[in-house]
């Protein structure tokens, strides 16, 4: 009696199951029987590896005698669950789950997921010149094994999520337990928890979703695809989230200072080190000020100048026909769409049109008169010194911040390039990031951390 | 939304702040020099002269146009506003770097353009001040065959940069000289400008002036011993003769020092020390010179140098001028009301005697031994 009912509630869950899953190709439902006895299996074939399937569930099923044992053997696996209620069953399948059905009326969920990830490949947006190569991918497991290898601590903990109620992109935060800043981490937890969205497709996404304003002119969370990124910003204390699916990894919380630190500073000489760093600061100063400079130079104080340059940019302003800021606006413009080109074309189109653009167009605006020479120099100089800025999401905001320099400068020339300035600091320092304030370029003790160093933990 | 708003509303309110108007580069005309003559025809009037540079397109090529204008009016800031209408372009003076006074204005009285010069906003206080002989004007017609950019040969020669001749009175900057002009204690003191010919400037000579006018002109050799006496390390050379054969002796260091002896009330005296180090740069007898010959060389060379040197300073005290601040020194030592130190320094320096001590040290022989 007892034990129809069972199969009558086992009947009932799978065809309940069926049901929510009726339209899909690729859901496969064999009913296989030996000694009499039947085991239904169901799983989504796009999801789960054939070779798991066959080699650890079917085959053993007819190399052993008794179904008993064979539920057992099932049940022993790691990850292997029992459940009943369709709606979990559902999820589990979605995830690449095989459920398993025995005539006795219990169910179990085997693990059979196939992941497809491209393999670990180079680091292709953060490129170094010494120093590892290789770079998160889209699986989740690979990634965390990338930081476990470099960072073999006891004290590093990974907490899972899932975040999005249609995608469930799993989410890994980890953080080493001594170091990390209890505060940032729980404001973390609290903001993740907040996330209330139906897909999460990539770690800037998530970027996004953690930041506390809506507005913001500078990235607050680091995008990195290098794991001895992760592993340095973990020792400092940071907390990494791995995304699944995206191959990147966000870092919080981040100072102004992260961003202009490459990963082979540390593998340089100090000097040298010192001197990289100071070129990239130097780059940041030119590629924002530069173009709003030239605006109030040649238009408001061009007493500041040397009268030897005055005059040459005099003389090469002299055939064209229109104000300082429209032309410096229109090469940037122009400079920006040749980015913007060559960044989107596929590679091998990609240099034809930086020659084209840069090279000829360069040449022709200035023998045609439309431009002045000094104007090409100024572009090339903001272009190239944009691109010394090692991570791209700073980059693309200094991007952005020159046109509004430039628009000061027009409006009220070298007073408003030093008033401008001064607000963009006023920002910066009002910017936290994760309540630790961001803008603190020259605070070497970075984040308050905890003392015990690596080191020590192994010693002791 | 608002914030925009609120932050485009700020920015147009600001406008006004700006202070100068939006003017490309290319229409302003640059002024690198002005100069400051009387009116020939009118003596009341003055006759301002600016010199400006008209940017060319290519930089490649050499030499740029140069525009010259002459105005006539009763001030200088009406000339100006004169020359404005005569040209297409803003006159700027952000980048004038020079201002002349004519050799006969300067006998005049220079504090009306000295004072235009101050108060103008756009002219910077770091204008190097000069006389020009004959005029002003044409001097500043001179087109020397070195000069690039517009009137740069008369810059680069008055501000040392390029050329570096101890007959060049250090640069007397505009805030210098207002600073000279009102001192009690000291007296400005210029480069006087000679032209010579139609491309080519001499500037050798001296001036110096009371508060108010030219006093007396300094010839070169005058003019070495005041940038002797003024300033350290002069890069020169100085004859002398010794036995019939003519030496002549670069500086390899110098620097000058004074101290003023004022215990005896009835004689105070100046004494200037000045130590050079030098070396033999010329010897017409040809014959070698040991050290003890060296010894022999410096003392005939200190007594020609102190002779000179003593006669220099008694010229300058002759004319009652005051160009190398003695009587600021003295104020600087003496404590008392402003008039009362103005009047025990106007008995002192009548009464000052003038004395010099040189030491010089001919170490070398040049590259022959």
């Amino acid at each position: 009696m007892a034990d129809s009912k069972q199969q009558a509630s086992k009947g009932n869950t799978i065809s309940c199951v069926k049901e929510q899953l009726a339209k899909m190709s690729d859901l496969e439902h064999q009913t296989l029987g030996f000694h009499g006895q039947k085991v239904q299996f169901i799983y989504l074939t796009s999801l789960c590896d054939s070779k798991i399937v066959n080699r650890s569930l079917i085959a053993p099923l007819y190399e052993m005698g008794d179904d008993k044992e064979y539920e057992l053997y099932i049940a022993s696996f790691p990850g292997c669950q029992q459940l009943e209620a369709p709606p979990q069953i559902v999820a589990k399948l979605l995830q690449g789950c095989a459920a398993l059905a025995f005539d006795s009326g219990n169910l179990y969920l085997f693990d059979a997921a196939r992941v497809e990830a491209s393999g670990v490949a180079p680091a292709e947006s953060e490129t170094i010149v010494q120093g590892p190569s290789d770079s998160f991918n889209e699986s989740l497991d690979v990634s965390l094994n990338l930081i476990r290898r470099r960072y073999q601590s006891a004290s590093l903990k990974s907490e899972a999520r899932t975040i999005g109620a249609q995608s469930k992109t799993k989410l890994a935060v980890i953080y080493d337990e001594d170091r990390v800043d209890h505060n940032v981490l729980k404001e973390l937890m609290a903001r993740l928890d907040n996330i209330n969205i139906d897909i999460l497709q990539g770690a800037a996404e998530l970027d996004r979703y953690l930041a506390s304003t809506k507005f913001r002119l500078f990235p607050t969370t680091i995008l990195t695809e290098r794991p001895d990124r992760a592993v340095f910003n973990l020792s400092e204390g940071k907390v990494i989230i791995l995304v699944d699916t995206t191959g990147y990894a966000v870092i919080v919380p981040v100072i102004f200072n992260d961003f202009f630190t490459a990963m082979d500073d540390k593998l340089q000489v100090t000097l040298v080190g010192w001197f990289l760093k100071g070129i990239r600061y130097l780059g940041l100063v030119l590629t924002t000020v530069l173009p709003a400079i030239y605006v109030a130079f040649s238009s408001y104080n061009s007493e500041v100048w040397k009268i030897q340059i005055a005059l040459l940019v005099a003389g090469s302003r002299a055939t064209v026909p229109y104000p300082s800021f429209v032309e410096v606006i229109l090469m940037l413009l122009m400079m920006e769409f040749l980015t913007e080109a060559s960044l989107r074309l596929p590679k091998a189109i990609g240099s034809t049109a930086t020659t084209v653009g840069g090279l000829i167009l360069g040449t022709a605006a200035t023998e045609a008169g439309l431009v002045s020479n000094i104007m090409i120099i100024l572009v090339s100089v903001v272009a190239i010194s944009n691109f010394v800025i090692p991570l791209n999401m700073m980059g693309f905001t200094v991007r952005v911040i020159k046109y509004a320099l430039i628009v000061v400068a027009t409006l009220y020339g070298l007073l408003g390039i030093i008033c401008g300035c001064l607000v963009l600091v006023m920002y910066l320092t009002s910017l936290r990031s994760f309540g630790k304030p961001y803008f603190r370029i020259f605070v070497l003790d970075r984040l308050k951390l905890g003392r015990t160093s690596m080191g020590e933990k192994n010693n002791g | 939304m608002k914030r925009w708003g609120v932050i485009i509303c700020t920015l147009l309110l600001l406008l006004p702040v700006q202070g100068c108007k939006f003017k490309d580069l290319d229409l302003k005309l640059f002024v690198v020099a002005m100069g400051v003559d009387l009116s020939e025809s009118d003596p009341d009037k003055l006759s301002v002269t600016i010199k400006a540079a008209v940017p060319m397109g290519d930089p490649k090529q050499a030499s740029e146009k140069v525009l010259i204008m002459t105005e006539k009016a009763n001030t200088i800031a009406e000339a100006v506003r004169l020359m404005k209408s005569r040209t297409d372009k803003e006159l700027d003076f952000g980048h004038c770097k020079a201002v002349i006074f004519g050799e006969s204005y300067a006998h005049k009285d220079i504090r009306q353009a000295t004072d235009w010069v101050l108060r103008r906003r756009d002219m910077q206080l770091l204008n190097y001040t000069a006389v020009g002989s004959p005029s002003a004007k044409e001097v500043l017609n001179v087109q020397p065959v070195t000069e690039r950019l517009p009137g740069n040969s008369l810059l680069q020669a008055l501000s040392m940069d390029g050329t570096e001749s101890p007959f060049i009175i250090s640069p007397q900057f505009t805030y210098n000289l207002e600073r000279k002009a009102e001192e009690i204690g000291e007296d400005p003191i210029m480069p006087l400008i000679e032209v010579k010919g139609e491309s080519e400037l001499n500037i050798s000579k001296g001036i110096l002036f009371n508060k108010k006018q030219a006093v007396m002109t300094l010839e070169p050799d005058e003019v070495r011993i005041y940038n002797i006496l003024e300033g350290r390390n002069l890069k020169t050379s100085l004859n002398f003769k010794l036995e019939g054969v003519k030496y002549a002796y670069t500086f390899l260091r110098s620097s000058s020092s004074y101290k003023m002896k004022l215990a005896d009330a009835s004689s105070p005296n100046l004494e200037y020390k000045i130590k050079i180090q030098a070396g033999i740069e010329e010897n017409s007898s040809g014959s070698p010179i040991d050290s003890a010959g060296l010894k022999e060389l410096s003392a005939a060379a200190e007594q020609q140098l102190g002779e000179q040197i003593e006669k220099v300073l008694n010229k300058i005290h002759k004319t009652g001028t005051d160009p190398l601040g003695w009587g600021l020194h003295y104020r600087s030592r003496h404590w008392n009301s402003l008039t009362a130190e103005k009047e025990a320094w106007e008995d002192i320096y009548p009464q000052l005697d003038f004395k010099a001590q040189v030491r010089i040290n001919i170490k070398y022989t040049g590259m022959i031994r």
